[in-house]
């Protein structure tokens, strides 16, 4: 049994409906990509609008792009803990830029950075590239971090430093 | 130098990049199920329940969409685990706008508390969760075709239950003078609600029959 956090703030209610008529198909189309089955998605979907719920306090902004990010990861690892469960082959890590589904050229805004430093980034392991997306992008703490990915905070801290190392060796080669 | 700055400043770019190309993959034209549709449906309702009403209350992971049990705080925190003390009369119902509350006041017993599963479950279908915590239990059962059964039980006199109300139809049983309840939803889902002595057993199946159901309930031990 759950104990599913109030939304007391009717703006909160508000944004949790917006949210859901907004990312619906978005966030589909991320369990999909896990799970290649239309109906084990609509459940992870489901779920992710639970877990949404009780963390509505991490919901800024219902346009910007870092409350798509955090939807994006909810969905994402529950879909690859329904995936596991499945499957039960737990030691399996999942290459996810499969997952995300991203097929299409990927295109920056324009700024003072050049495309092949923003690559760099992109092309991380997904390991290392999600944590930074969360903590970066999201602006979540080490904590919110561990709680969203399900790891323990030290092994946060760890990988953003060692992506951060991976991220220097690639630069330094270019 | 990849400093915590200089990534503050480029991992958003990244960021806007990667999901704005995600985005141009998303189609809206899909047709969410009827059963998404109302448990997303159950969900916005809830979340849009006064404080009041929300406030200790549990509910079963999966079965959110149909049952609420809502605790008497007090009475969970003194009692024990093996042993208590209820009183046991008559339940109110209240109709509120998209469910029904159902109160029981207790009446005086000693009794031992009893979790309770099914000696039966039908074929093709396995445990995949069962959580016992001192005087509640939850278990869910799974097929191959992915439906599911879920079943809860409460203690009546310490509990307060919320039904849904939005069910298309409604079959009352008998099952040695206790009240089985199966409420039928137009996608094939049933809730059933279940009195038995002093606890109320909440279930949902994705897909089983009536005389299934009857004989899981039957089989209860």
């Amino acid at each position: 049994m759950i104990y599913l956090m109030m939304i007391d703030e009717p703006e909160q209610k508000r944004k949790f409906v917006i949210i859901y008529e907004k990312y619906r198909y978005l966030m589909l189309k991320i369990a999909d990509d896990v799970l290649q089955d239309k109906f084990l998605a609509e459940d992870v979907v489901h779920e992710s609008f639970i877990k949404i719920a009780k963390n509505m306090r991490n919901i800024g902004d219902v346009n910007s792009i870092s409350t798509k990010r955090y939807l994006i990861t909810i969905t994402k690892n529950t879909a690859i803990d329904l995936y596991r469960i499945r499957k039960k082959n737990i030691q399996e890590e999942f290459s996810v830029d499969e997952m995300e589904g991203i097929t299409g050229q990927v295109v920056y805004m324009e700024s003072d950075i050049e495309n092949v430093v923003l690559d760099a980034i992109k092309n991380l392991p997904v390991t290392y590239r999600d944590i930074f997306l969360l903590k970066y992008s999201v602006g979540m703490s080490y904590a919110e971090i561990a709680e969203v990915s399900q790891l323990p905070e030290g092994t946060i801290r760890q990988r953003v430093a060692r992506g951060k190392k991976i991220l220097q060796q690639v630069l330094d080669c270019m | 130098m990849v400093t915590d700055e200089f990534l503050y400043q480029c991992v958003p770019l990244v960021d806007e990049a990667m999901i704005h190309a995600i985005e141009q993959e998303v189609t809206s034209d899909y047709k969410f199920s009827n059963k998404f549709k109302r448990k997303m449906r159950a969900l916005i309702k809830w979340e849009r329940r006064s404080k009041i009403v929300r406030a200790a209350t549990w509910i079963s992971r999966r079965a959110a969409i149909f049952f609420i049990a809502v605790l008497g705080s007090a009475l969970v925190i003194t009692m024990s685990v093996k042993a208590y003390r209820i009183r046991f009369l008559d339940a109110v119902k209240k109709i509120y706008e998209d469910y029904i509350e159902i109160r029981y006041a207790p009446t005086e017993t000693d009794e031992e508390y009893h979790i309770y599963s099914f000696s039966y479950i039908p074929d093709g279908y396995t445990l995949i969760e069962e959580d016992i915590e001192d005087i509640f239990a939850t278990y869910s059962y799974e097929n191959k075709r992915g439906k599911q059964i879920y079943m809860n039980q409460y203690v009546a006199g310490i509990s307060t239950v919320l039904l849904d109300s939005e069910y298309d139809t409604e079959t009352n049983y008998n099952i040695d003078e206790y009240l089985l309840k199966i409420q039928k939803y137009k996608d094939g889902a049933k809730n059933v609600y279940y009195e038995y002595g002093e606890y109320v057993f909440l279930m949902t199946f994705d897909d089983l029959s009536d005389a299934e159901i009857i004989k899981m309930v039957e089989s209860l031990k």
